[in-house]
């Protein structure tokens, strides 16, 4: 049977012909997993999949134990142009999972199966193998599927009948039928994940690991479920182009949930910002918004409700206690306009400083006198700014930090001086309502005087209004600055091997109408056809240094 | 404003590499009694340490810490016999610790050098120090053990430590009022006078199991 699951498995890298296998999904599955192989071979063709290092490893596995030589993945009979699926359902006691792959003809699996001397249960239409007493393998011309149970009471009359009908025939209830997920359904994926309900999934994997028949597990998956409930279906979609990959993920919310955090990312972006943002100078940076005053105000709530399903009573009560208290002392509103909850922090290069250190210098009789050396470190040269009234309670707390002689002005810029020697300079100031905190006394006239550079692309601009989280790194830049000293030899070799083409990276992260959505793209570097190639040949050289 | 300068020096630690030197310094006198002396000095990493140090993650000892340790090993020292004059210095604008006294006996160096390691050294057994001086044959003898462990050494220490501890270098000085005529040990180089013997390996190397201490010197 081992040699069909391997058989199985180089399939998953690969798959030609528009079945759609969903109708055979049914409607109330927990999770489905989706290739899109028609989409995949768009980006990779078969000879680039045979010819990968996935490839390779897996048509030599598969010729090394079926004792015949595969040098294609063509060779299999799949049909590589429809989509595969691996889905699950949990039930009371057991837990299905299924992979459903699309057959080009069947003639090659029996082949291979007969080498093994299987003997196949024909039923109407399909033949069947069992698989180790905790599954089936069911085939017919077009396709194939494995159905895998596991299970407290082995054997049950649902199971059984779940794994004869081996998922070949269409059902009328499909998971097509299913509004949630035919909503979400994105043909041009080249991969997908999708959750019926995200509790409900973490409670049963919870489950499972905490041993399905001891109630502490049980309780446990209880608790996971409460804690997230109100976390309704999930999915994760990967795309990839001539000019960019990208995951894109979905995390559908409750009204509650979604109100609230829609609450929580109340806020608009401050615009100021993008004047002291100069995208050619920097070489990445993090930009996060969001209202303090709604997510003060409401956390507590939140953490209180979710605490009471997570744990008894008396601790229920202890927590209740504790964040009354928090919001009685805070006064939501005031703390809300000194940490506006909106800022961004820039990294913009990473400068040589000379540092002095002490070594030791033998003479001839290994007599030693410490002898004065310099060295280069490379530390960041970093702008934050984060929106924040210049109040009362913090010109008060400047006064403070000046009389303490822990922060000294001049020219309306303040430097921190902390009693020792720190490795970089800090400097702030206010301006606009935004306090700025940075290594570079240039930059803070800059600010100051009105003349800092700023140079930001439209679709900068547009992310950072848009998104809750944006962040963005320049990895090409990166790479010029940074030199082996600087990272230590592994690190610097595993940077300037793997990422030799060094792409761009943006990731954001917003909320809207009822979903959460994070995306996460990468440019694909000039020289490769695509994202996908562009990706395969950086785990090839990952696997390849190991 | 605390937190802001926290993100700062998060970031740098990233960029940062670190390393440090021992120096472990005896003068024996040809009685038997001598002193030692015992220096760490992490200045070329004062950067990275002074960052560790103020983000006070709780791992990094604080000054106060550092110090109060030291405290409780000179203590310790203090008030075994046949040791004196025991002083230490803490230098934490370069990071620079020093501990020195004087010895009567190479047995009571023994004891206080078996006291600073094991007040260091949480599994016991693994590394010992422990010298024998014979007058009579004028012959003075570094017995170093180690149980070297080298796949625990590449498992447990990650690949970038372990390029610092190429870094890292340990350097031992033995003085002697009279000259020198043999080293057992084929890395121990004499001075020029022939009174000093100079012994260095990089940490990596002592790791490993790659390198020993143990040295035999013959007095004339």
């Amino acid at each position: 049977m081992k040699k069909s699951l391997s058989l199985l498995c180089i399939l998953a890298g690969a798959s030609l012909y528009a079945q759609d296998l969903r109708k055979h999904i049914p409607r109330d599955v927990d999770f489905v997993f989706e290739v899109n192989s028609s989409n995949l071979t768009d980006k990779l063709s078969i000879s680039e999949l045979d010819e990968s290092v996935f490839g390779e490893m897996f048509l030599s596995e598969l010729s090394g134990q079926l004792g015949r030589e595969f040098t294609s993945v063509n060779d299999l009979g799949l049909n590589l142009d429809a989509s595969q699926y691996f889905f699950g359902t949990f039930m009371d006691d057991s837990f299905v999972m299924v992979y459903l792959l699309p057959l080009k003809s069947a003639s090659t699996l029996e082949d291979l199966l007969n080498s093994e001397n299987e003997e196949f249960i024909q039923f109407d239409g399909y033949k069947s193998v069992a698989i180790d007493g905790d599954g089936a393998l069911n085939w017919n011309n077009s396709m194939l599927s494995l159905v895998m149970v596991e299970d407290n009471r082995y054997g049950t009359q649902q199971e059984n009948d779940l794994a004869l009908n081996g998922y070949l025939k269409p059902t009328n209830a499909s998971i097509l039928q299913n509004s949630e997920y035919a909503n979400q359904y994105d043909e041009a994926a080249i991969g997908s994940i999708w959750l019926n309900n995200t509790g409900n999934v973490l409670q049963q994997l919870a489950n499972i690991s905490g041993g399905m028949a001891e109630t502490a597990g049980n309780l446990h998956a209880e608790a996971v479920k409460n804690f997230y409930r109100g976390y309704n279906s999930f999915t994760v979609k990967f795309y990839s182009d001539e000019s960019e990959s990208k995951i894109v993920s979905e995390l559908t919310l409750s009204d509650k949930l979604a109100t609230m955090h829609k609450a929580w990312a109340n806020r608009k972006f401050n615009k100021e910002f993008l004047n002291y943002l100069n995208i050619e100078n920097c070489l990445g940076y993090i930009a996060i918004k969001m209202n303090t005053q709604a997510y003060l105000e409401t956390y507590p709530g939140f953490i209180s409700e979710n605490i009471s399903s997570i744990t008894d009573d008396k601790y229920t009560k202890a927590a209740d206690a504790g964040i009354s208290m928090f919001s009685l002392l805070l006064d939501e509103a005031a703390v809300g306009e000194l940490i506006g909850g909106d800022l961004v922090f820039v990294l913009n290069n990473l400068v040589e400083r000379e540092v002095e250190y002490l070594d030791y210098a033998y003479d001839e009789d290994y007599n030693y006198t410490e002898t004065l050396k310099t060295k280069t470190e490379k530390l960041p040269d970093f702008l934050l700014m984060a929106s924040s009234k210049e109040g009362d309670f913090t010109q008060k707390a400047i006064a403070f930090l000046e009389d303490e002689k822990m922060v000294e002005k001049s020219n309306g810029i303040y430097k921190i001086n902390d009693g020792k020697e720190l490795p970089l300079d800090f400097y702030f100031l206010y301006k606009n309502d935004i306090l700025f905190l940075g290594t570079s006394e240039a930059d803070m006239m800059a600010i100051r005087n009105g003349t800092f550079l700023a140079k930001i692309p439209t679709e900068h601009k547009k992310s950072l209004k848009s998104n809750q989280m944006v962040f963005y790194s320049d990895l090409k830049k990166l790479k010029t600055v940074l030199k082996e000293d600087d990272l230590g030899t592994t690190y610097y070799k595993t940077f300037s091997e793997v990422i030799t083409d060094t792409p761009e990276f943006f990731a954001t992260s917003t909320v809207s109408g009822n979903k959460l959505t994070g995306e996460f793209v990468m440019v694909t570097p000039e020289g490769h056809t695509n994202g996908l190639t562009y990706l395969l040949s950086v785990i090839e050289k990952v696997i390849q240094m190991k | 404003m605390r937190k802001f300068v926290q993100v700062s020096f998060v970031i740098s630690l990233v960029f940062l590499t670190s390393c440090f030197d021992v120096l472990d310094e005896i003068t024996l006198n040809a009685d038997g009694s001598g002193t030692y002396g015992l220096t760490v000095n992490l200045s070329k990493s004062k950067t990275k340490i002074a960052t560790m140090m103020a983000l006070k993650d709780g791992k990094t000892p604080t000054e106060a810490e550092i110090n109060e340790e030291f405290d409780r090993v000179v203590d310790q020292l203090k008030t075994m016999s046949g040791i004196s004059r025991v002083v230490h210095t803490s230098d934490f604008d370069n990071y620079i610790f020093m501990l020195e006294f004087d010895f009567e006996k190479v047995e009571n160096l023994n004891r206080a050098v078996a006291q600073i390691i094991t007040s260091r050294e949480k599994e016991d057994g693994e590394f010992s120090i422990s010298y024998q001086f014979n007058k009579a044959s004028k012959k003075f003898t570094r017995g170093y053990t180690y149980r070297a462990d080298e796949d625990k050494v590449d498992e447990q220490v990650k690949a970038e430590d372990q390029d610092l501890l190429k870094e890292a270098y340990y350097t031992s000085i033995c003085r002697f009022s009279g000259q020198v005529t043999s080293c057992s040990n084929r890395e121990a180089k004499i001075s020029k006078s022939g009174k000093s013997v100079l012994l260095r390996s990089s940490a990596y190397d002592l790791i490993k199991g790659k390198s020993n201490l143990s040295n035999t010197v013959l007095l004339k």
